[in-house]
């Protein structure tokens, strides 16, 4: 897929940040205004306006980037995780029912 | 584990979280935890530092990152250097699913505050899985 350039974005980051055109793009989707993406992000507006120009510049190849991030999210931890972090939320209840009862570790 | 670092661009998610496992129901864990917050500041980073740099930062210094990149490149992503550097003893990183509905839904922010917290207090067991995300 060719990608247009345009000023201000280098890899699909802007320009001297680790903020890509698709942390920019799940804002805007969002309907949130230019003004709270920068504040949110600790960006300009200006460098937001450049995101923004990149993403209706090529908007197909956004769009296919950002399905693949909602994918790989909407897949979650593989479950070994999940039953992992299960094992520790019931190690944590047992600390604060022993610390609560006075016999913390 | 001496800590958490916070993405350059999630410094106010990790604000959030950190203010939600400070609030009543989880504070005497979170202050058990005696774990300190660093921002890219903290450790002269500069906000356009690649992955891989930040990656290994973290592991010399004992931080977990939280982030909330998004990158569909799977040349110059976090995912690339996790994929070749991570091991058992390494720690794992943070990634908030979706920052915005983190910001706007309350009892979203909440359960993610329970989760984070739950792996944290018990980090040994999930060292070396690379890439744990928060949703």
């Amino acid at each position: 897929m060719t990608v247009a350039t345009t000023p201000g974005i280098l890899n699909d980051r802007i320009a001297g940040t680790r903020i890509t055109v698709w942390d920019v793009y799940l804002y805007l989707e969002a309907g949130c205004p230019v003004g709270e993406i920068a504040e949110e992000l600790r960006i300009s507006t200006d460098q937001v306006r450049d995101a923004v120009e990149f993403i209706n510049r090529n908007r197909e190849y956004v769009m296919a980037g950002h399905q693949k991030i909602e994918e790989r999210i909407a897949r979650g931890n593989p479950p070994e995780v999940e039953a992992q972090r299960e094992k520790s939320a019931e190690k944590m209840r047992a600390w604060l029912e022993a610390r609560r009862a006075g016999t913390s570790r | 584990m001496r800590g958490l670092l916070a993405d350059v661009n999630c410094e106010g998610h990790v604000d959030r979280l950190v203010r939600l496992m400070e609030a009543e129901s989880r504070r005497e864990v979170w202050e058990y935890l005696q774990l300190q917050v660093f921002r890219f500041s903290g450790f002269d980073l500069r906000p356009e530092t690649p992955d891989r740099d930040v990656w290994i930062l973290c592991q010399e210094e004992q931080l977990s990152l939280v982030t909330a990149n998004r990158n569909a490149r799977e040349d110059d992503s976090l995912e690339a250097a996790i994929r070749e550097l991570n091991d058992a003893r390494c720690l794992p990183v943070f990634t908030i699913s979706n920052p915005v509905r983190l910001k706007r839904n309350a009892a979203y922010a909440n359960r993610i505050a329970d989760k984070f917290l739950e792996y944290l207090f018990d980090i040994d067991r999930h060292l070396g899985v690379g890439r744990i995300y928060l949703s």
